[in-house]
């Protein structure tokens, strides 16, 4: 008998395996070579208790969803649909078949040009602490009415490549019998007949789809553009001394990124708001997953359970299909063999996430203001250079070798603040006087505890605005970002368009030397860090430069700031004869302000960060595509292509035709046809 | 003799099924040895109006644009070139082909190079933050 393996937590933790059951209103049970023949295109998994044989388990079953409903929202019009919450997982959510075995692929199903394929990487897992009756072991319910079992289930599937439906049946044992909700548009089995009424069931089905995967169209009344709620119910069951539901939430993504997921609420009166998903990827046959997490709410607002991990799917593209809206088919069909896309996969693991950066401790290379190095901060020039200029000064340290001002490293200036948030953002409680080398310069400073400033400063969402077509793409779109002091970089519109850009900014605070990361996540989803561009945001400021001991000596000690190193890659000039000394008098202390004042231009360029996107604007003309067509590539014949089995209609240019069908026409005929169809015609 | 039949269609020549508008069923003489794929009929010159433009020959099984028209007393000469995608219009539906450009079933993320656009671009300018002010430091030892 076959087995589906259900998996909790992690990969291979917490498996239980349970009998599959084709439950084709017999209740017969899988056979192991039965599976892969089948056509699945709905699933829906169940619990249950098999009544002739008494036999438990869990299995899946393959229902068949209609192609072509339309679904109208009962909305009027103009209400809106929520925005989706996002929700981010704590942990993976999986959805597979597995043999015992687990095989690197094992069931392939047909769904028009969709496989539905059970990667059996992927599980799904109840958290059986949780009371649903779905614990295998037990179906005596002790909260409910005895004899009443509660099973839920959950439905996937897609159809049309546009939307896709998730159902929670809600199903009901009762004097052991099994039956199903008929009001459903998709379910209309029912194994057994029940003594209880209809209408004592509740369930829901909540509609949703969109076009491409993206975010859905807030338009409600689009066809096929928007789900739409039809024959919902709202989940009640205080009447029947059940728990009623609370919220659903439906999650749909790419893992392990970041997913996108919106809820219904779902009240005692059934009222419920439109629920949306919004997926990660560009196009449906993208999605790697959808899970629902459930949340269950006690009749009294008590929450009796945590969240449920719900069930996900695996949609993959079929080998060899012909896939649109972004897709790397060509469309044509191998001949001879198909290609495998298990192994070109980037598996959810495989993805690269924005936070791939190393932190630097640079705690231990700063003190706290005695002895060590330290990096004062916040205090005033206009006050400390004075001091190191001043007649008090030079006369302590005229006669000493030792000159404090060589306790200066480097003295700057960086910007204050990233849109009013201090970039500085540790520093001491109080204010201290500077200390260079254990003179005081009662100049009242703070000591900075931050080194590093690292921030994801910008988040950008780039949608298919104008076109959602090859016009998004290089070369017609074109994307620059404004780097403050780093400078001004091209974007490929390939890498993020669909997708985002986040830009992230380390500051080096000890040297002003700055580090932008630009991470851009295409339509499929994937993150990479696309450029790296450096730059510096300090600006040097020169201290006094005094001389002392031998007047004459070319020797000036000058304190050069290190930045102008950092900016120019060389090294620090020693200034020399910069200044023609008095030799009127040995005594004479001149003081010379020496310094490199430090030449970053990059201060002077813009300092906001900003984007511009350039986009062409194409001429639309309203008989273009009746007039000359669109390109395609798609194979097949005329009255049937090889992408949905449509005809094709209007007009048509063939790339390549085969003429050799039309048997009761001479060669020059058959010739001539070729070259009409090669040159393009009108259906 | 054979029997033809004659009338206009309106639709243009690269279109695959055409409207025939049948005038009239003829008997005429097909000018012998003829080319199955570009006949010529003589028929009387009232039989023939000056709209005509498309004739299906049943004894062919085709259809025809008439190419050209000659007269010569009662007589109407009339040159014909076989119309090959009326003619074999199921033949063609099904044969195996790869679509190049189509209207219905097409790829937008293939660049179409008979797009045209304007000499100007939209642009879309956002600034998403900035640097501001300037703070003092010093680092330094002891």
């Amino acid at each position: 008998m076959a087995k589906i393996n259900l998996y909790t937590g992690e990969f291979e933790k917490n498996k239980q395996s349970y009998n599959m059951c084709d439950f084709n209103n017999t209740g017969v049970w899988f056979s192991d070579d039965v599976i892969t023949g089948y056509d699945y295109r709905l699933m829906t998994l169940f619990g249950y208790k098999n009544p002739l044989t008494e036999e438990q388990g869990y299995f899946i079953r393959i229902n068949v969803p209609q192609k072509g409903i339309n679904y109208i929202n009962e909305s009027d019009g103009d209400e809106t649909c929520k925005l989706p919450d996002f929700v981010k997982l704590d942990e993976p959510y999986h959805l597979g078949y597995a043999d015992e075995t687990v095989k690197k692929t094992t069931l392939n199903s047909i769904f028009w040009n969709d496989q539905l394929k059970y990667n059996p990487y992927n599980y799904f897992g109840f958290t059986s602490e949780q009371y649903q009756g779905l614990d295998n072991n037990s179906w005596t319910d002790d909260v409910y009415e005895p004899s009443r079992k509660n099973e839920m289930c959950m439905h996937f599937y897609t159809y049309g490549g546009n939307y896709f439906t998730i159902k929670h049946l809600w199903q009901m044992f009762y004097n052991d019998s099994l039956y199903y909700d008929v009001a459903q548009p998709f379910v209309k089995q029912v194994v057994r007949t029940s003594n209880i009424s209809w209408e004592n069931i509740k369930d829901g089905v909540f509609h949703f789809g969109g076009k491409n995967g993206s975010v859905l169209n807030v338009n409600t009344n689009q066809l096929n553009n928007m789900f739409s709620q039809a024959a919902y119910k709202g989940f009640d069951y205080s009447e029947n001394g059940l728990k009623s539901c609370y919220k659903i939430k439906f999650i749909a993504g790419t893992i392990p990124k970041e997913i996108k997921a919106s809820y219904t609420n779902v009240d005692s009166e059934g009222n419920f708001t439109t629920a949306e998903v919004a997926t990660s990827a560009e196009s449906p046959e993208d999605i790697n997953f959808i899970g629902i997490i459930i949340i269950y709410y006690s009749s009294d607002g008590i929450p009796i359970s945590a969240e449920i991990q719900g069930m996900t799917l695996d949609f993959w593209k079929k080998e060899g299909s012909n896939i649109f809206n972004g897709g790397d088919d060509s469309g044509i069909e191998g001949g001879e063999g198909t290609f495998t896309t298990d192994s070109d996969i980037i598996t959810p693991d495989d993805i690269i996430d924005s936070n791939h950066k190393k932190e630097l401790d640079r705690t231990l290379i700063l003190t706290s203001g005695t002895g060590g190095m330290t990096l004062w901060y916040d205090f005033s020039f206009q006050t400390l250079i004075p001091k190191l200029a001043s007649k008090e000064f030079i006369d302590r340290y005229a006669n000493i070798e030792y000159n404090p001002l060589s306790a200066v490293i480097s003295a700057y200036q960086i910007p204050k603040y990233w849109n009013n948030s201090l970039i500085m953002e540790q520093k001491s409680t109080n204010k201290y006087p500077l200390q260079l080398s254990g003179y005081n310069t009662n100049v009242e400073s703070y000591i900075g505890l931050s080194t590093v400033w690292s921030k994801r400063i910008a988040t950008i969402n780039l949608q298919n605005k104008y076109f959602d077509a090859f016009p998004d793409y290089e070369p017609y779109t074109k994307i620059v970002i404004n780097l403050p002091f780093c400078g001004r970089v091209n974007i490929s519109p390939n890498l993020c368009i669909g997708g985002k850009i986040d830009v992230y900014y380390s500051i080096d605070l000890l040297n002003g030397n700055v580090c932008s990361i630009i991470y851009t996540t295409d339509l499929n989803g994937v993150c990479i860090p696309s450029y790296t561009i450096t730059g510096n945001c300090a600006f040097g400021v020169p201290l006094a430069g005094y001389q002392y001991g031998n007047p004459t000596s070319n020797i000036i000690n000058t304190v050069t700031n290190g930045i102008a190193s950092a900016i120019t890659g060389s090294p620090i000039p020693v200034l020399s004869n910069i200044f023609n000394l008095s030799s009127t008098s040995l005594n004479k202390h001149s003081v010379e302000i020496t310094g490199n004042v430090s030449g970053n231009s990059a201060l002077y360029d813009d300092w906001r960060l900003w984007i511009l996107i350039t986009r062409p604007v194409w001429i639309n003309s309203n008989k273009y595509n009746n007039m000359t067509g669109l390109p395609s590539y798609v194979s097949g014949t005329i009255n049937s292509n090889d992408y949905d089995g449509m005809p094709f209609t209007g007009y048509l240019k063939c790339s390549k035709f085969h003429a050799e069908n039309v048997t009761r026409a001479t060669d020059n005929e058959r010739s001539e046809i070729e070259k009409l169809l090669l040159n393009g015609i009108q259906i | 003799m054979s029997i033809i039949k004659i009338g206009v269609t309106n639709d243009d020549k690269n279109k695959l099924e055409k409207i025939f508008n049948i005038r009239a069923s003829l008997e005429c003489e097909i000018f012998t040895p003829c080319d199955i794929t570009s006949p010529i009929l003589i028929l009387s010159n009232d039989s023939v109006l000056s709209t005509d433009n498309y004739i299906y020959i049943p004894d062919f099984d085709r259809f025809y644009f008439i190419e050209n028209i000659e007269k010569n007393g009662e007589i109407i000469t009339l040159s014909l070139i076989c119309d090959v995608l009326m003619s074999f219009k199921d033949e063609i539906k099904n044969c195996p082909l790869i679509a190049e450009r189509s209207t219905n079933i097409f790829n937008g993320f293939i660049p179409d190079n008979e797009r045209k656009f304007k000499n100007y671009d939209i642009n879309e300018f956002k600034v998403l933050g900035e640097f501001s002010e300037l703070d003092n430091y010093l680092l330094g030892v002891g």
